[in-house]
């Protein structure tokens, strides 16, 4: 066989397997080569760029580079094309500038020169991390960073979107009171036994055909705006029923948390209702001195209200 | 103690009692336990007007003495009760309760016994010239007086109640070692304390009335119906078959009225009198979550279990008969369109419930009552309980739950009306997730971390939250230290109590000077000829006098306010100690 032939053959094999092929499954592909064309034919491959090694364990791994990669790498240096494989490797979590130099073994100025020179080319971009605000991570242009770098739905360019958190919750609450207390009769309340009380799927449901939102929600998330709800006094989790499967209502809510509204009373506290509850000198008020209830204009002010 | 506390105390004796009382009381208060000598010495007082004033407090149970010997001689120390002495500032609300449960001949007894602070009927009888009174108002007077003695609004005086607590445990434990003929060991001393601990709580769950000339009616609920006057003056069946709506206008039957010793002295029962505030608050917390039905139901059940309360100690109720609770729902009561039952799937209709039968609406209320009470029983406080599923079931209700409930409401609200919603939101996460870190708190609350640390940082300060220092390195290095927040409930009660306190010294300080500024004016409006018309006020004197009255008006009703935050976060907890 010819080393044409040999390097074709091999760089074909090692583009077939994502995870790369060692060197006895090159040698099971290309029986009719001898071991020193084959070495040789992984040497030329792994000079031109066509190849790249891989290291699993104790086993060395060669892995085929694409011709659109090869493409992009070939303007690259070596150090260039390590910093752009390690970046690479860090996939949709990124990489921060620190561990690039750790793992490349090069000085901070070089991988920052190199990481520029990349940014330039448009081939990787740095994306802030909601869980590190003051780092930045670097990843390949065409990945979209993980919900744990940029924070889910509830985030927009790495700040929590507490407008779309709250509208939306006010959603949820609105389709949570219509369905929790009967429209016909809205002083009376349902049984115990009532099982129609909207479940987070439901109300997930009713937000995407609603199309309220158009960001993607999954249920945890719908739960977690439920959860921040609860915390706010407005609903409370009603727990699963022990559905049978029997009548028209059985389907769909099985072992999930229902929730139903609660209604809010417009009580005051009597401690706010005074100035002294939310009197910003209070804790310098006395029976004299300057600040002292005799002469303190929030209780005139209060009192002739 | 509060500082606050002094100086409220001081003055609620001031407006009660005068100043000379507030000068012995605001000593003791100030100083503690202290002998006749001493509260001389600090008042600057002479000895008999100590002496007189301490009497004062005495009969109206703010003040307790207990002999010690020291040497050779016996001395007295006196012991002021502040709880007591902040009730004062809901005698209003007390009698307000008093009428309602008592009628009018009730409330006329009650305010005399707490002009007085102690008195027998036969006084009482004389100041509120009985021997005027026709027979019919004779009667209504003798059945408003034994009713206030059995259902404990007013209890009688022994001479053990005048002396401290602590001191009469000491004299007991003192005469138990007595007994013994060699020197008590410590097992003799553990002994000896548990004894009269279980003495102190058999007095306690005594339900002998004393007082009365022959024992109060049974409370045994037998196999037929037994009619007996509820708190509030309502005709309350215990057992037997009755059907519900007992006729109000029927009497019950009447035979107690000349029960009452004349001759025993009666004080206020004011531990039991804050029982019925904290009942009304349960129910006013069901009303509104639920609705109005719910919270008649819920009163029915405090009602029946009301004769089996003492005290706000009592963490459990007696518990209440489904079947029961049905029977005595008030007559008037109207549950037909209370519960949605249209997708209850385990709700089978009774056989035979016409709306048009006078069987059919028996039914239909039972129907609606079962569904709230087991609307009441699955809601998430938990402070209904079903104790027995045999027949109807049974219900009792939870009273230290329907505190921490109540406490936490409280708190909630003073939080949500003094920083804001997105607070309140931070403390129920830390409440329901014990202890977070500030990443989990802004997780649940759902805020970005810088808000959420700003916030939590501002509760801190305020005493709403606390945080806990977990140790990453042996070394306890504060910046290799992990901090969690967590809501510390008793941290927050006297964050807010010393709020509350302090809000309720302002006002009074406040009116005080409004009153003393005004103090010509208010003299001359009580002026007889004023008073007879004979002479006007100028209209700027009248415009002065009626704004007067009206931020008066506004600052006492600020201060009843103030003081139900105290029952609410103090004086109902099972378990609360002095302030």
């Amino acid at each position: 066989m010819e080393d044409a032939q040999v390097d074709e053959r091999l760089y074909e094999l090692a583009l077939r397997s994502q995870a790369g092929v060692d060197m006895d499954d090159i040698q099971a592909g290309l029986q009719n080569a001898k071991l020193e064309n084959i070495v040789n034919a992984i040497n030329r491959l792994l000079a031109s760029g066509k190849l790249e090694l891989l290291q699993k364990g104790n086993k060395v791994l060669y892995k085929g580079v694409s011709a659109q990669e090869l493409e992009i790498l070939g303007g690259l240096d070596i150090e260039e094309r390590l910093i752009y494989k390690l970046i690479e490797n860090s996939g949709n979590e990124g990489i921060w500038i620190r561990t690039l130099k750790l793992k490349s073994n090069l000085p901070q100025t070089v991988v920052t020169r190199h990481i520029k020179t990349l940014e330039q080319k448009n081939l990787i971009k740095s994306v802030k991390s909601i869980k590190f605000p003051t780092r930045k991570v670097y990843m390949l242009v065409q990945f979209t960073p993980s919900t744990d770098i940029t924070g889910g739905p509830w985030y927009t360019d790495q700040e929590m979107d507490t407008d779309f958190i709250d509208q939306l919750a006010n959603q949820c609450y609105q389709f949570i009171h219509a369905y929790s207390f009967p429209r016909h009769k809205p002083d009376s309340i349902y049984s115990a036994n009532h099982t129609k009380y909207p479940t987070a799927s439901q109300v997930r449901s009713f937000i995407i055909d609603n199309r309220i939102s158009n960001v993607d929600l999954a249920t945890e998330h719908i739960e977690q705006l439920l959860t921040m709800l609860i915390y706010d006094g407005k609903i409370e989790k009603v727990s699963p029923s022990f559905d049978l499967g029997m009548g028209p209502g059985s389907g769909g809510s099985q072992g999930e948390w229902m929730y139903r509204a609660i209604r809010i009373s417009s009580k005051d506290s009597p401690l706010t209702d005074i100035p002294c509850g939310r009197c910003p000198v209070a804790t310098r008020c006395n029976d004299s001195g300057d600040i002292t209830p005799t002469t303190c204009e929030y209780l005139a002010k209060w009192l002739s209200y | 103690m509060f500082t606050q506390l002094e100086s409220v105390c001081r003055r609620l004796v001031r407006d009660h009692y005068g100043t000379l009382v507030e000068g012995v009381a605001g000593v003791l208060i100030e100083k503690g336990r202290l002998p006749l000598g001493q509260i001389v010495a600090q008042t600057e007082l002479p000895a008999l007007s100590v002496r007189q004033a301490l009497a004062v407090l005495i009969q109206h149970s703010h003040v307790t003495h207990a002999q010690t010997k020291e040497g050779s001689r016996m001395v007295t120390f006196y012991s002021v009760s502040i709880r007591n002495i902040l009730r004062l500032q809901r005698s209003g609300l007390y009698m307000a309760l008093v009428e309602e449960r008592m009628g009018k001949y009730g409330l006329a007894v009650f305010q005399m016994i707490m002009l007085n602070g102690c008195m027998n009927i036969s006084n009482v009888r004389e100041a509120l010239n009985y021997s005027k009174l026709n027979s019919t108002e004779k009667q209504k007077f003798a059945v408003a007086v034994a009713k206030l003695v059995r259902e404990r609004f007013i209890t009688a005086i022994q001479p053990i109640d005048t002396v401290t607590k602590i001191d009469r445990i000491i004299q007991a434990e003192a005469q138990e070692i007595d007994k013994l003929k060699s020197v008590p060991t410590p097992k003799d001393l553990l002994n000896i304390r548990r004894k009269i601990k279980d003495q102190d709580e058999s007095d306690y769950m005594s339900t002998e009335v004393v007082g009365m000339k022959r024992q109060a009616p049974s409370n045994e609920y037998g196999g037929t119906p037994k009619v007996l006057i509820g708190p509030d003056g309502q005709p309350i069946v215990l057992g037997g078959s009755f059907g519900n709506g007992i006729d109000s206008n029927e009497q019950p039957p009447q035979k107690d009225e000349d029960l009452v010793d004349d001759k025993q002295y009666f004080r206020i029962y004011y531990d039991r009198l804050d029982v019925f505030l904290r009942n009304k608050q349960i129910v006013n917390h069901f009303s509104a979550k639920y609705s109005e039905e719910a919270g008649i139901v819920l009163k029915t059940i405090l009602r029946l279990t009301e004769p089996h309360t003492k005290t706000c100690k009592d963490k459990l109720s007696e518990p209440v008969a489904a079947q029961q609770i049905i029977q005595n729902l008030p007559p008037d009561t109207q549950l037909d369109q209370a519960v949605d039952m249209s997708s209850d799937r385990f709700f089978r209709e009774v056989p035979g419930a016409t709306e048009d039968s006078s069987a059919g609406r028996r039914a239909t209320l039972g129907k609606m009552a079962f569904a709230l009470l087991d609307v009441l029983r699955r809601d998430s406080s938990e402070v209904v309980v079903k104790v027995d599923e045999r027949g109807s079931g049974q219900f009792r209700i939870n009273f230290e739950r329907a505190a921490t409930m109540l406490r936490d409401e409280c708190l909630d609200l003073l939080v949500l009306n003094k920083f804001g919603s997105t607070y309140s939101r931070i403390v129920r996460a830390l409440r329901d997730k014990q202890k977070l870190d500030e990443k989990m708190v802004s997780q649940f609350a759902m805020m970005p971390m810088a808000k959420c640390r700003e916030r939590l940082h501002e509760m801190a300060l305020a005493g709403f939250v606390d945080t806990v220092e977990i140790p990453r390195t042996a070394d306890r290095n504060p910046s290799r230290m992990a901090y969690l927040w967590y809501v510390n409930p008793s941290k927050q009660v006297s964050a807010a109590l010393r709020a509350c306190l302090q809000g309720t010294s302002n006002i009074m300080q406040r009116r005080e000077k409004q009153l003393a500024a005004r103090a010509p004016l208010i003299a001359k409006s009580q002026r007889q000829d004023i008073v007879a018309g004979t002479s006007q006020l100028s209209l700027s004197e009248q415009n002065a006098l009626q704004t007067l009255h009206k931020h008066k008006q506004q600052m006492d009703a600020a201060i009843v306010r103030l003081d139900s935050m105290l029952l609410l976060l103090h004086d109902i907890v099972p378990g609360s100690t002095a302030l």
